[in-house]
């Protein structure tokens, strides 16, 4: 793997003095955009800067990564003149799955056919493979050992359950896995889908093969522990807190600091939306049992009922309620899946998005630490040269470790600005994409309520005579 | 930046609430005057006889919502009196004032009658409600009538519960959010008054029309002794009898349901009432349920809209903040429909069911009490022949054996017109409320499409 050392070392020589003075142009050119509008792009300014790293690094093509680098540096320049990228498709959808094995050795299958064209490395238009839910796990394993470093948000899948396993290895009731799977098709959607939609995670080696390749797929290692994923993350965010504790990061850009409190708003926003929109769902379900209950009672009352015409009415009134009900039953499921879901895969991707900034922080920190080992090394130096007066071998020793430290800071600090920038880019990304698919959703959600009322309203026009009906 | 996404929403002419305001600020004085005397709910009663005149005023504003909630009608069931006839009465709840723990009813009556005051008003409290159909309920002398039941007792508490922790929730609200919830609280709150005081009046229209009744000495002294009548509720000695009237009463009907009847009509009709009185409660239960889980629903639009004000006022990016200000807007439209359509599918249906209910269980008891002068018809046969038998006490066997024969056949022929137009006004007041709830719904619906329709064009245009 070709690092981002390799690339970036014809650049150091003449940057290694300039720390401080980066910093605060760094920091300046922040302020810039922050007193803009946010929807312009990032300053012509810091661009050059970029590019010009870029430009004199060799563009050798050889690692997929670097391919990505230079793919998206080309978006960049595109996205600077409008924001949509070239027309490319990219369609995932589960439709299906399966139940493989019996007992303890149970699993799901899920069907992805992906509809493809203007994406390098795909060379047909559609394929289809079949992936278990430990495979989508590995995928996520690998891809966020790629990317979380270089500021990419990276959509989280759905979280291995102890109760979906149970149900899915136990199986005594095949609705029950089934109503498991159709959950958890759709949220596997929603992250594939997700991934693909990501300019740089698009070319992926590894999620080409895993949406190309028709075979199996080798075992993940990484996911054989039931929650190990969430273990992690339990004490990642430990590390986090801790080291927050014990490093304080002073935030120096003040875009990143508004953007952060700007998350952390939206987060908690969405979050009681969410817990909103589940009961909602709850309350329509009920509506949707109570109302099956009542049409049973009114046929029941419609059976026993003395006046013909009346008992005709009630029993067209029984078929109304079970009608509706079923209308109420489908929307409560609409509601999930459209809504619901949705609001929860935004909570998900904003959690995605605060690991990125930990991210930062994490980098800011080695490069603080490397600073701080430097000046450190320096003292150290200074004081050998004086007491020794001269050439030593101590000395000497140590001035190579300073070099090799400024190196390593200077790559530090390097890593840091670029995870800043792309992190910029991965918050301008986001903002775009919300924006669309807030309204998507909003839309999408007004038009099936759209659909169930009209249903509803036809059902009452169809009752209304059978009232009229009804003899004195 | 914010206030210009939020121009817009608020540009839109709130039409509904403009309408309501009436309503709301006789409200408010009702709820927070609780002591003083002169806070009165309006309920506008046009008056029931006039049924044709209702009829056309509410014609030509059929359209709007605001006429329509104004001169809803919260009746089950319509009590026609004649005005012109002269031994008329015409009752009717002109106020009716909520306080802390009770409401109280201005009871107006106007009549022709001689010996009766041609107007008056007294006020009356539930629990007189319920001791004029108490004594009505124990005159043996209407036993062959079906007893128009009592209207149910007011349950406000979740309303004031939640009045009551809005009022510990003000100080971490943002003004806005406590007065729509304020708001929304305050017409949930009208909405079970109007009906309370709806239900308490067909009560008394329904003394008022009928022949018997309506010269009851208590029904007048209630309609017009103006002072208060001094029936306290029941305390726990009497709430304990009255309790154990009734387990004797449903033993006693144990006991009788060996009786046999040699009419048929009476034995087909105990069976049918008692079967129908089981399903229509079922019924009444479970529409109460789903009119619940509605409301729970329109609670949640609610909620989901301040979410949405919420997002779109954080939201740095005007495009996305007015999309979720119209997302907001029209969950705060949504709720509004939602409620009102919950509101009458809990009038039209779960009331109706409820009213019916109450009336089967009063026509039950009615044909128990037949069945209990039967039985004592039989058993004064009886004892009219061990007297013959044994030739003692004959006239006296005889007098009482007249007499519940003649009381059973009284009761019985009673029984038998009452019971036919239990059926008839049951079949015409489900075929009024059938039909207003087909058509609410209808209109509902409709509503709520535009509106959505309406929202989805403009979110599109963004």
């Amino acid at each position: 793997m070709l690092s981002e050392e390799d690339v970036h070392s014809n650049s150091y020589a003449d940057r290694t003095g300039a720390v401080i003075d980066r910093q605060t142009f760094f920091g300046d050119d922040c302020d810039e955009i922050n007193l803009g509008n946010e929807d312009t792009p990032p300053s012509k300014l810091r661009l050059n800067t970029s590019t010009d790293t870029e430009s004199t690094s060799p563009a050798v093509i050889n690692s997929i990564e670097d391919h990505d680098q230079y793919h998206d540096n080309h978006n960049d320049h595109y996205a600077q003149i409008s924001p949509e990228p070239v027309p490319i498709k990219f369609n995932i959808i589960i439709r299906e799955f399966e139940k493989r094995g019996d007992g303890m050795n149970a699993y799901i299958v899920y069907k992805l056919e992906t509809e493809v064209s203007g994406v390098v490395g795909y060379s047909k238009t559609h394929y289809e493979t079949w992936r278990r839910f430990s495979d989508f796990l590995g995928l996520h394993g690998k891809i966020v050992e790629k990317y979380l470093s270089k500021g990419i948000v990276i959509p989280q899948p759905p979280e291995k359950s102890i109760s979906a396993l149970t149900k899915t290895k136990t199986n005594s009731d095949p609705a029950m896995s089934r109503e498991v799977g159709i959950q958890r098709a759709r949220h596997l959607e929603r992250y594939v889908s997700r991934l693909v939609q990501h300019p740089r995670m698009r070319n992926d080696c590894d999620l080409r093969d895993f949406l190309t390749i028709d075979s199996d797929l080798p075992k993940a290692v990484q996911t054989a522990a039931l929650s190990s994923f969430g273990v992690k993350k339990i004490f990642k965010n430990f590390q986090v807190v801790f080291s927050k504790m014990a490093f304080h990061m002073e935030e120096g850009d003040r875009w990143f600091e508004q953007v952060q409190s700007q998350i952390d708003e939206l987060d908690e926003a969405l979050r009681k939306l969410y817990t909103v929109t589940e009961s909602l769902v709850a309350s329509r379900r009920e509506m949707a049992t109570s109302g099956e209950q009542l049409g049973k009672a009114l046929s029941m009352l419609a059976a026993c009922e003395e006046s013909t015409s009346l008992s005709r009415a009630l029993s067209a009134l029984t078929d109304v309620t079970e009608s509706v009900s079923t209308a109420w039953g489908k929307q409560a499921e609409i509601d999930n899946a459209k809504f619901s879901e949705a609001i929860y895969e935004y909570i998900m991707l904003i959690s995605a998005l605060k690991d990125v900034f930990g991210e930062r922080v994490r980098a800011w920190q080695q490069w603080q630490d490397a600073q701080q080992t430097l000046s450190r090394k320096r003292d150290q130096k200074t004081k050998i040269d004086l007491a020794a007066g001269g050439r030593n071998e101590k000395s000497d020793q140590l001035k190579a470790e300073i070099e090799e430290t400024v190196l390593r800071m200077d790559q530090l600090e390097q890593h840091f600005g670029e995870l800043s920038k792309a992190i910029r880019e991965e918050v301008a990304r986001f903002d775009t994409d919300r924006k669309v698919d807030m309204k998507k959703i909003l839309i999408e959600y007004m038009e099936s309520m759209i659909h169930t009322h009209t249903e509803m309203l036809q059902l009452w026009e169809k009752f209304e005579p059978q009232a009229h009906n009804i003899q004195l | 930046m914010a206030e210009e996404v939020f121009a817009n929403p608020l540009e839109e002419p709130v039409d509904v609430e403009v309408s309501l305001n009436d309503d709301d600020d006789t409200f408010r004085t009702a709820r927070t005057n609780v002591t003083a005397s002169d806070a009165t709910l309006k309920e506008d009663n046009v008056a029931d006889s006039s049924s044709s005149h209702v009829a056309a005023t509410v014609d030509p504003k059929e359209e709007t919502y605001s006429s329509l909630i104004e001169n809803r009608n919260h009746r089950t069931e319509e009590i026609s009196i004649d005005m012109d006839s002269a031994d008329s009465i015409l009752v009717d709840i002109s106020d009716a004032l909520s306080e802390r723990d009770k409401v109280k009813y201005t009871v107006h009556t106007r009549t022709r009658l001689q010996d009766m005051r041609p107007e008056t008003a007294v006020v009356r409290e539930h629990e007189e409600f319920l001791w004029l159909h108490g004594t009505l309920e124990e005159n043996e002398s209407y036993a062959g009538f079906i007893i128009p039941p009592a209207p149910p007792k007011p349950n406000f508490d979740s309303s004031r519960e939640k009045l009551q922790k809005l009022g510990e929730g003000e100080a971490t609200m943002t003004k806005e959010e406590f007065m729509k919830m304020k708001h929304d609280l305050e017409q949930d709150y009208l909405a079970q008054f109007k009906k309370t005081v709806a239900m308490h009046e067909v009560f008394l229209q329904r003394i008022a029309a009928h022949p018997v009744f309506k010269n009851d000495q208590n029904f007048r002294i209630f309609l017009q002794y103006e002072n208060e009548l001094s029936v306290r509720g029941k305390n726990k000695k009497e709430q304990v009898e009255s309790f154990w009237k009734r387990f004797t009463q449903s033993a006693d009907e144990v006991l009788l349901s060996g009786q046999k009847d040699v009419d048929e009509f009476f034995e087909k009709e105990k069976n049918y009432m008692v079967e129908y009185n089981i399903h229509i409660k079922e019924a009444a239960a479970k529409a109460e349920k789903v009119t619940a889980a509605r409301k729970n629903v329109v609670v949640s639009f609610s909620k989901i809209g301040d979410c949405f004000e919420r997002i779109a006022r954080g939201e740095p990016n005007k495009g996305l903040a007015r999309t979720f200000a119209q997302g907001a807007d029209a969950m705060v439209k949504l709720k509004k429909v939602e409620s009102r359509a919950a509101n009458d599918e809990e009038l039209k249906l779960g009331d109706t069911l409820h009213y019916f209910a109450r009336d089967t269980q009063a026509a039950k008891d009615l044909l128990y009490r037949r069945m209990r002068c039967l039985a004592n018809y039989e058993a004064a046969n009886k004892n009219l022949e061990r007297a013959r038998a044994k030739n003692r006490e004959i006239p006296k066997a005889e007098a009482e054996q007249a007499e519940a024969c003649k009381k059973f056949e009284e009761i019985t022929g009673l029984a038998k017109t009452e019971l036919k137009e239990l059926k008839t006004r049951r079949v015409q007041a489900f075929k009024k409320n059938l039909i207003d709830l087909s058509e609410l719904e209808k209109k509902h619906t409709k509503a709520e499409i535009s509106l959505l329709e309406d929202v989805v064009a403009r979110l599109k245009q963004l």
